[in-house]
């Protein structure tokens, strides 16, 4: 009993490390609508500012501390809600947190970039002493960094409360992120509750960013992210709205934490495998059975309806002689582009461009679940993990041809993908995408290091096929399989979007309720979106695997599924050219920035979060809108010309009228 | 349309530029002659003019686990400055001509453009901080290549050259933390590691050390912990009710510091072995939690004294180019020693196979006393005919080195000997 009662109160100050990035999540969701991926971003912003000013040019803690707290972080706020956030209000869950993912990988590259190469060493934090040792109980110790965090989570918590119980400000920055229309017609002014919303979420997690920083022996954004998706649990047991709540969550998983490092045998095998993943259990059984978080909608505007809704594909709305154009002139640009690349390309750009094809099969899953499906799942990676490891595994160990193992890695990863899908389909909006996230987690954490699933220390070999005379080992022979693999999935995407699961997604996409009135499954055509887009993504895996030669897990790290979903909907989701385009952009654009404009490859981490960001204003992806608007070029220019035609050519209708121009001569359904 | 048209014609830019970094690659692979008039030869290998040899790294300069590798290249550079101010090799000067960022985990692709687009003879450095993947095609290719060996790819591989070992063997049973246990009057271990793979395995090599060679006991051995982990109170906890005197970690500098902080607070008195802890600015900021603390390296420290003649150079010219001395810089500079070794003993009609056979052919090769004998024979293998430490004790935020002699820095065993011997040799 006295062992128990010492893991729980060793695990309160480790709680409310968690509690404290968990209440300003839940802050965050609260007054903005935002699930806030990007809270480690910010954190880290703020702990790099701290130490700029704190260890760089030497200022006390008072003032580097009010400089972060008070001014820097709430002008970050001000910026991203002018910026970024005021155009997402009203606009879905899945559009704030795609835009929160766009930050989330472009800041923390901003920050390294100003930081400069060098490890940021010796930060204090804010308490007088952080060596200070105080004693509780006896036995028990805190150093000044832990007094630190437990008194200013405390009194966060408290200030939240009060500001959302008693002030009129609390009840107006709630009712903006619902209806911005509807509060201002009660005579709120909205962009100002907004901002206001944005500059306490963001001092909360300048707060913490300062708090946490003298963890960490050098300042890592690493470190932020990490305690980030462990914090999720915790906002999540808060059902993201409930700010004690959240703080009760974050101290219950401390104390888990440490009961499971007390009793479980530290050198098992179940401990190594269970405790680093237990906040990802937690979380998924949370989303899964916390009647808080099951059947949970998210709100949305009532006025939305009178929303126009999205645009369709361009391509559904140009002539036809304009779609026979655009495929003849596609066809002849792909195949002087392979002739290019077969016989002129040197062995770099074979590789790199080998890599495109095999991106662009892996993010084409994207296309399904994002683009066709409406959903964000942040374990398409896992998927594609999934698919690699079994095709090297196979492969390897056990011997089967490759392509068999392959196709295996593929069938795998749809099943898997079914698998889960079947409970989280409960869950709609952010709420599947952090079951995704959890499970990607726990893929990660459980499964991976497991020798005989992600190979341990020793990477698998992958070999590569021999068809017929073709050997796979000659980097043409396998850039013209990478194609072939691609121009088929391409088909089956497209294929699947023109039949009845894709219009049936179509209407799903558009109201879910409108959808089952007229007798369609939802939860089948959901299922079989989430099967095929993990089948692609395991098939796209095996891809990459093949191609390197090995089945490496640092090509599958979860972070990854962020940057994945990031590019796929800054070019354009919900086509199949939007994904080659996404796997020519991940791949090119670092290279075309390191070496030929001669500035740091991470920029183009910045440009795809940046242009993650223009999500909600351009929810078909940025790529996409620039093709309607060439479109619209292109068809005037044509209108010109059919005009001219017109007014040059002889009346030969007998009624003296030109077919007008601005029709087009024939749309495509 | 003009969109599309501006990204047509960026592609096919693009394409272009590819295809004529294709045939420059050609051209700058041709026969060359070497300057210096009677010594003139031929050399037809792919990056060597008649004037430059080219050479290419990678490492990983920006990435999310903070791995500050980039000043490996300061160190290959300083190297090739000191070798081209005394006129080159075979009238060529060795040129770093590409630095390239392998972002954690992107080595692979680098190398390749290394091979493809820089079009190099050698590569070096190589300090990458995940795995190697770009061990592969320098593999196939047969490139020599050098650089700081923390991954497991480069074991096997003939034409690989790791300036700390030739092969690591993470889990296996080693000498070195014994005998400082042995020399430290350490009776009882405790071991953490995270739930990674190559973590784990290296406090399994721990356990099975102390098994072989029980000059203590593993009191304690987690290897439960996640990445990012500060609390280790129930950790500590433990260890102190186990009487735990000697603490290994196979985590990174956060972890080993948070630990530091919590055995201070529970009142543990333990040594720790810091395996990433040679760091200055790390142990400077932190002195009162690493006070008593040990390190233990593969090259000579800069506190040696007297410094061996490689790093009375290596002191030399980067501080001439105004370059931070570290580690990693180091590492940079002992790749650079071997590449330019490897030429020496090629001859004037190098080639690349000629490097590696080379290299592969020294018993006892040094880097003018800033690494332990050498025997690249066997190095490429897991087994090795002894292995050397050089040790360092963090007294009040410096490093002092202990158990080394004048000139001898290293503290030197057999390599997975029956018994520990009774004595190390200083080498």
């Amino acid at each position: 009993m006295q062992e128990l009662i010492r893991y729980v109160i060793l695990g309160i100050p480790v709680g409310c490390v968690f509690a404290l990035v968990a209440v300003s999540l839940v802050l965050t969701y609260k007054t903005s609508g935002v699930f806030n991926l990007a809270f480690g971003a910010q954190a880290f912003l703020a702990a790099a500012v701290y130490y700029d000013v704190h260890v760089r040019h030497g200022w006390p803690i008072i003032p580097a501390f009010v400089f972060v707290v008070f001014v820097i972080s709430p002008l970050l706020g001000f910026v991203l809600d002018r910026g970024v956030f005021r155009y997402l209000r009203g606009v879905s869950p899945i559009a704030k947190l795609v835009s929160a993912l766009g930050l989330a990988v472009a800041l923390p590259q901003i920050i390294q970039i100003w930081l400069g190469p060098g490890q940021a060493f010796g930060i204090t934090g804010i308490w007088w002493d952080d060596n200070a040792l105080y004693r509780f109980f006896g036995d028990y110790t805190l150093d000044g960094r832990q007094m630190a965090i437990l008194v200013s989570t405390v009194v966060a918590v408290l200030a939240l409360v009060a500001l959302f119980r008693w002030t009129a400000i609390g009840l107006q920055m709630r009712a903006v992120v619902e209806s911005p229309r509807l509060t201002e017609l009660a005579g709120v002014n909205a962009d100002r509750s907004s901002s206001a919303a944005w500059m306490l979420s963001s001092a909360m997690a300048g707060l913490a960013g300062v708090l946490l920083a003298p963890f960490s022996a050098s300042l890592n954004v690493g470190d932020f992210t990490t305690l980030l998706v462990s914090a999720i649990a915790a906002a999540a047991f808060a059902r993201l709205t409930n700010i004690p709540m959240a703080l009760l969550g974050g101290i219950l998983l401390g104390i888990a934490q440490q009961l499971l490092a007390g009793y479980l045998p530290p050198a098992s095998l179940i401990a190594k495998d269970l405790k680093p993943s237990m906040p990802f259990v937690v979380l998924f059984l949370l989303l899964l059975f916390w009647p808080g978080l099951r059947n949970r909608r998210e709100v949305t505007d009532p006025l939305s309806g009178a929303d126009p809704p999205p645009p369709s594909l361009a391509s559904a709305s140009r002539s036809a002689m304009l779609t026979r154009s655009t495929h003849i002139f596609g066809v002849v640009f792909v195949a002087f582009m392979v002739y290019v690349i077969l016989f002129r390309a040197d062995a770099f750009w074979l590789s790199l461009l080998t890599g495109t094809l095999v991106y662009s099969v892996i993010f084409l899953s994207i296309t399904v679940i994002t683009g066709m499906g409406g959903q964000i799942s942040l374990c398409q990676v896992t998927f594609a993990a999934i698919g690699g490891f079994t095709t090297a595994q196979l492969a390897t160990a056990v011997g089967l041809n490759v392509l068999v193992g392959m196709l295996a890695g593929a069938v795998l990863a749809a099943a898997v993908g079914a698998l889960l899908a079947i409970p989280v389909l409960r869950l709609a909006g952010i709420y599947l995408s952090l079951a995704t996230l959890a499970f990607a987690l726990m893929f990660e954490n459980v499964l991976v290091p497991v020798g005989w699933i992600g190979g341990g220390i020793k990477r698998v070999n992958v070999p590569r096929p021999i068809i017929g005379p073709f050997d796979l080992s000659n980097n043409k022979s396998f850039f013209v399989f990478c194609l072939i693999v691609l121009v088929l999935v391409s088909m089956l995407v497209i294929f699947v979007r023109r039949g009845t699961t894709g219009h049936y997604l179509d209407a799903l996409r558009g109201s879910e309720t409108a959808a089952q009135s007229i007798g369609i499954n939802p939860a089948k055509a959901k299922i079989v979106a989430f099967a095929l887009s993990a089948g692609i993504a395991g098939l796209g895996g095996g891809l990459l695997s093949m191609k390197n030669g090995i089945a490496n897990p640092d090509d599958f790290r979860f972070e990854l599924g962020f940057v994945f979903v990031v590019v796929v909907v800054s070019t354009a989701a919900r086509t199949v050219e939007g994904a080659i385009n996404a796997g020519a952009a991940f791949t090119i654009l670092p290279v075309i920035l390191s070496d030929w404009l001669g500035v740091s490859s991470t920029w183009a981490f910045i440009l795809f979060g940046l242009g993650a960001i223009q999500y909600a204003r351009h929810p078909e992806g940025t790529l996409e809108a620039g093709k309607r608007q060439s479109l619209a070029f292109f068809q005037r220019q044509y209108d010109r010309l059919a005009a001219r035609r017109a007014r040059s050519a002889p009346d030969q209708s007998g009624d003296g009228q030109s077919p007008s121009p601005s029709q087009p001569l024939a749309v495509k359904s | 349309m003009r969109v599309r048209l501006i990204a047509v014609l960026a592609v096919l830019t693009l394409v272009a530029m590819a295809c004529s970094n294709a045939s420059d690659t050609k051209k700058s692979g041709s026969t060359s002659t070497t300057g210096g008039g009677a010594s003139s030869s031929t050399v037809d290998q792919p990056g060597v003019t008649k004037d430059t040899i080219r050479v290419g790294g990678v490492a990983s300069k920006t990435n999310l686990l903070n791995g500050p590798y980039a000043s490996s290249f300061d160190g290959v550079n300083a190297y090739f400055d000191m070798v081209n101010s005394q006129g080159g090799i075979y009238g060529r000067k060795l040129q770093l001509v590409s630095e390239r960022d392998d972002q954690m985990g992107q080595n692979q692709q680098q190398v390749e453009a290394l091979l493809a687009q820089d079009n190099v003879f050698a590569v070096a450095p190589i300090a990458t901080i995940l795995a190697f993947s770009g061990a592969k095609p320098l593999v196939d290719q047969n490139v020599p290549a050098f650089g700081w060996n923390i991954n497991d790819e480069w074991t096997g591989a003939k034409n690989l050259f790791g300036s700390n070992a030739g092969a690591l063997c993470n889990g296996c049973v080693s000498t070195t933390l014994p005998f400082l246990a042995k020399r430290l009057g350490k009776k009882k271990i405790g071991v953490l590691a995270y739930n990674v793979s190559n973590s784990a395995q290296c406090a399994d090599g721990v356990k099975k050390s102390f098994d072989a060679y029980p000059t203590a006991t593993v009191g304690f051995l987690s290897k439960s912990l996640s990445f990012g982990v500060t609390d280790f109170s129930v950790e500590v906890g433990k260890m102190k009710d186990a009487g735990v005197d000697f603490v290994t970690t196979c985590m990174d500098t956060t972890a080993t510091l948070n630990l530091a902080k919590e055995m201070r607070k529970q009142g543990m008195k333990a040594t720790q072995y810091l395996p990433n802890g040679y760091d200055a600015g790390l142990i400077s900021a932190n002195k009162d939690f690493f006070q008593g603390d040990y390190v233990g390296l593969q090259f000579a420290p800069f506190q040696s004294q007297p410094p061996p003649p490689g790093l009375v150079q290596f002191n030399k010219w980067m501080d001439k180019k105004g370059y931070t001395k570290n580690e990693t810089a180091m590492h940079g500079w002992i790749s650079a020693a071997q590449l330019y070794t490897g030429l020496k003993l090629a001859g004037p009609q190098f080639t690349r196979q000629k490097v590696i056979d080379a290299l592969n052919k020294l018993t006892d090769y040094t880097a003018d006393g800033l690494i332990s004998p050498r025997n690249w024979t066997k190095e490429h293998n897991i087994t090795h005919d002894q292995a050397c430490t050089a040790w360092l004790k963090v007294e009040n935020g410096k490093f002092v080195p202990v158990f080394a002699v004048p000139n001898k820095p290293f503290v030197c065993l057999p390599d997975q000997p029956k018994t520990l011997p009774a004595k190390a040799t200083n080498v």
